[in-house]
């Protein structure tokens, strides 16, 4: 995950959806007719033009009747037993995720609640969705509704509608759930209370031990000099209320400073060459992965990100920047010191610069360098060499643009940067308000399955539509995905499939081209058809990715944006709405409903 | 003559297995006509074709030939079934739901609103005699009370074509009396019913007209009452005689060139027995019933005093 947050390329994906489907339709309008006239089935023309009026033609009460039907069937089957599990997930996570929690904070937390859900959530819908039609038509209950007037699309979409309800009470319970438990398992414990005086009176101020570790022993608490043995919060209610009440304040305080929602506000980055040119890459200092571009110290070379969006009504007088750069030293240099960069607001319009003062680069495993600019910047300026003041929002912004340089300041060593390493953050979110977000990603991600399951049922058995559904969930993930971009993009340099296998085979260059001949060519043919097939492949499957992400920010402690994550993760599910209930719906509608 | 309800021509069906292989050519070339109003009965052994040719007039199987008319509509077209009611040869419902929740289900796919579902819910709850079980799942039914709420699911939309895949199958002989009775009054209503089963005895009871299917084949089509009229034989039915009077009847029939073939007291049958001792039970609890076995030599008694 690159934490690249580029908006949602909501036109082309719809486009790319009617292509895809447009495709399958014909394939499968083509197929079914070739089928048609050698085994000569009869009346699959008037069928199917019943079938298209029918479509149109659904009852919403209907479709309520059969989606309360499933759902109470579910129920009646025990499925909301999961929450036992659930339940017992959390009961021992405490255990076992103690031990874990150190530097990553609470990350752990939100990663564990959250793909709890996901990994409950999912192979319910998966299972329930998948058996639910294949079980009414064994057991001919379904017979019953057919020759009721309940028509085929209107069954489809009371299954579908029925197994999302299931699936949308569990993940309703397991978030709200998951959210208090999170909230409750800070695992913060007083080590002391320290009693200063500011400002003419006297201030108590707790101090947790080691924040983020649950104390294996007894701690001990000291009061006005006192020793006080406490083994937890509770244990510390009873023996010294004061300090509990102090504790929980500050425990609350502690939680929105962990359980953070960032909002980020990105910009676009450019870069300039050693000669002071743009170009959209710095240098490559040789990682495999090229997400990162680097610029060297003390030179020319600098890094520009240009934001939109910053107003003082939104964020607030100071403007605060938060970067996460990679340093890559050609030379040891001091090796116990950071590398030193320093950013420089420019006014887009009229180019007034303004340094800030340079500070020392943590890398990610530091924390994130933080800077705090205030409305009234003081700064020395080098080219008439004396201290000016600047306004920010005066001076700088302008119209919501505010351009940010950054420079690394020593020589032979660089810094790497990508687009999403430096962004103004916004005031934060509540934690909840990123955390939900996620939820209903995992929900969306659950429609899919619901949608898939329920499609692969209505024409196939319990366990042939689930391992179907598993498999498009399983390729639906990351690495497959990956995988097929890579295949169906240009990058691929040995050929589609046949073609490479020919040139293992023949122990031929991977990377050199094949002599010209009658075979070559017939080789690359058969490899175009089979890269439109994975290029069909990559289409249909549905990126799970998008649906990670939104956890991934969360438990980043990012907020989850709307136009790069929800919209992809909701355009996503809207995209196999319309697919999967028409293959359902046709399934249904030309097989007779005996089990066989 | 009343309008057609049901009309096949040429009805084929032929099973085939998941290959497209033929397995059971399950009926074979079927034209009907059912009428308006009248009670159609499909007999004919296990495995004749009953059952498929009720599928085939839902559209719940498609004819391999033939076409069918039901309603004035194809057997695919959705919208015939408002106005039909199916009870299938099991009664395939939802086990989790229990009897109200069954009938307010299957009223809400006819878009039937919830004040009218809820009377004939009840209405209908209360004709099946299921009144203490209805909040019981279907999945603690017996046979019999399964079969009744089927056939209360069955009516719940008020149809005006009824199809009864073997009603009195499961059913104890007041259920099977209760069913026959239902069937007539259907008919009564003017509905029309067309029902199959193996048990002669109930299609002669109610059916106006009856086919015999054999392995598919349509062997006989009629009325009940054509079919079954003997032409060479008439039966008389008097107050007990006494050999005298036998040996004049014997005479006058001697004279119109007929025979006496047979004489004897008519037995009622097991159904009426049945039906009069539970009749009985009912209005004198407590009593030991008292049953033809302990009684006839009284009888004989009585009748040589008179
Ligand atoms: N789903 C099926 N697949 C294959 N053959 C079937 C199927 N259903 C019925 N058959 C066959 O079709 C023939 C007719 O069956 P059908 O159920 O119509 O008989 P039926 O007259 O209703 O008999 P019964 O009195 O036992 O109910 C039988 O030979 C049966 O084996
Ligand atoms: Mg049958």
């Amino acid at each position: 995950m690159d934490f690249d947050p580029t908006p949602y390329p909501l036109v082309d994906s719809i486009l790319m959806w009617l292509i895809v489907g447009g495709a399958i339709a014909l394939m499968v309008t083509l197929i079914t007719v070739v089928v048609a006239m050698l085994t000569g089935v009869r009346g699959l023309a008037p069928r199917a033009k019943r079938g298209l009026s029918d479509f149109l033609l659904v009852s919403p009460r209907r479709v309520w009747a059969l989606t309360m039907l499933t759902f109470r069937e579910s129920v009646r089957r025990k499925v909301l037993l999961v929450f036992v599990l659930f339940a017992m997930l959390f009961m021992f996570a405490g255990w076992f995720l103690s031990g874990e929690v150190s530097q990553q904070g609470a990350k752990i937390h939100i990663s564990f609640v959250l793909t709890a859900i996901s990994w409950i959530v999912l192979p319910v819908a998966l299972l329930l969705s998948c058996w639910g039609l294949p079980e009414d038509i064994r057991l001919r209950s379904l017979h019953t509704v057919v020759t009721k007037p309940a028509r085929r699309s209107e069954i489809v979409l009371g299954r579908m509608f029925g197994f999302a309800m299931v699936g949308s009470v569990i993940v309703a319970v397991m978030s709200v759930v998951g959210y208090v438990w999170m909230q409750r398992q800070s695992p913060y414990l007083v080590s002391g209370v320290d009693e200063f005086v500011q400002d003419g009176e006297s201030v108590k101020r707790v101090q947790f031990a080691n924040p983020l570790v649950i104390p294996q022993d007894k701690l001990e608490v000291k009061v006005d000099g006192k020793a006080n043995l406490v083994e937890s919060a509770q244990d510390l209610k009873s023996k010294l209320p004061d300090v509990y009440r102090l504790y929980v304040d500050a425990l609350n305080q502690a939680q929105e400073d962990v359980l953070a929602c960032r909002v980020p506000v990105h910009g676009a980055l450019i870069f300039l060459d050693s000669e002071g040119k743009k170009t959209s890459k710095g240098l490559n200092t040789g990682d495999i992965w090229e997400f990162r571009s680097y610029i060297a110290g003390n030179s020319k070379q600098a890094a520009i990100w240009d934001f939109d969006g910053i107003n003082q009504e939104q964020l607030g007088d100071t403007l605060r920047l938060e970067a996460r750069f990679e340093t890559f030293r050609t030379h040891k240099g001091k090796i116990d010191e950071k590398l030193r960069a320093n950013f420089i607001l420019v006014n887009p319009d009229s180019g007034l610069r303004v340094p800030l003062d340079s500070f020392a680069v943590n890398e990610y495993h530091d924390g994130d360098n933080v800077t705090e600019v205030k409305r009234k910047i003081q700064y020395f300026d080098e080219t008439t060499a004396e201290e000016k003041s600047a306004d920010l929002y005066d001076e700088l912004v302008v119209d919501g643009k505010l351009r940010v340089e950054v420079r690394c300041l020593d020589s032979g060593q660089f810094l790497g940067m990508a687009r999403p390493d430096l962004f103004v953050r916004a005031p934060d979110r509540k934690f909840a308000s990123g955390f939900f977000k996620a939820c209903f990603c995992i929900w969306l991600s659950m429609l899919v399955v619901v949608m898939l399951g329920v499609t692969g049922s209505c024409f196939l058995k319990g366990p042939v539509a689930t391992l179907l559904t598993l498999v498009f969930l399983i390729l639906g993930q990351g690495l497959a995905m990956n995988f097929l971009e890579k295949v169906t993009g240009d990058k691929w340099k040995g050929g589609g499939i046949l073609e490479s296998s020919v040139k293992i085979v023949k122990q031929h260059s991977l990377t050199a081209p094949l002599e010209e001949s009658q075979t070559t060519t017939v080789i690359k043919k058969i490899d175009q058809v089979g890269s439109k097939g994975l290029f069909l492949l990559r289409w249909v499957l549905p990126d799970f990715r998008h649906y990670s992400e939104a956890s991934t920010w969360v438990e980043n402690g990012f907020d989850v944006q709307f136009m790069s994550t929800i919209l992809a993760c909701i355009a996503t599910t809207l995209g196999y709405f319309l697919p999967c209930f028409s293959i359902g719906y046709f399934s249904l509608l030309i097989r007779e409903l005996e089990s066989k | 003559m009343a309008e057609t309800v049901i009309e096949t021509r040429n009805l084929t069906k032929i099973y085939r297995d998941f290959w497209g292989r033929k397995k059971v050519r399950a009926l074979n070339s079927l034209s009907l006509d059912v009428h308006k109003g009248e009670v159609f009965g499909l007999l004919g052994p296990n495995g004749s074709g009953k059952t498929t040719t009720l599928k085939l007039l839902l559209g719940l199987l498609f004819p391999s030939e033939g076409s069918i008319s039901i309603l004035g509509r194809s057997a695919s077209d959705v919208e015939k079934n408002e106005r039909i009611g199916y009870l299938p040869e099991e009664s395939y419902l939802y086990r989790f739901l229990n009897a109200n929740e069954t009938l307010d289900f299957y009223g809400r796919l006819f878009n039937i609103s919830a004040a009218e579902r809820r009377d004939r819910a009840e209405e209908l709850i209360k004709m099946v005699g299921l009144q203490d079980a209805r909040r019981r799942q279907l999945k603690e039914y017996s046979k019999g009370m399964t079969r009744r709420i089927g056939l209360a699911q069955a009516l719940i939309n008020n149809p005006d074509l009824v199809m009864l895949d073997e009603p009195t199958s499961g059913l104890d002989p007041i259920g099977t009396r209760e069913m026959k009775d239902l069937i007539l009054k259907l008919k009564d209503q003017g509905k029309t019913v067309v029902m199959c089963s193996h048990l002669l005895a109930d299609v002669q009871d109610v059916c106006d007209r009856i086919a015999i299917l054999y392995s598919g084949e349509l062997k006989v089509e009629g009325r009940v009452d054509d079919l079954l009229k003997s032409r060479e034989q008439t039966q008389l039915l008097t107050s007990t005689l006494d050999e005298s009077a036998l040996d004049e009847i014997k005479q006058v029939l001697r004279k119109h060139n007929a025979e006496l073939l047979q004489v004897d007291q008519p037995t009622t049958n097991l159904e009426e027995l049945f039906l009069r001792i539970v009749h009985e039970s009912e209005t004198r609890p407590g009593h030991r019933v008292t049953t033809p076995e302990t009684e006839p030599q009284k009888a004989v008694v009585e009748a040589g005093s008179k």
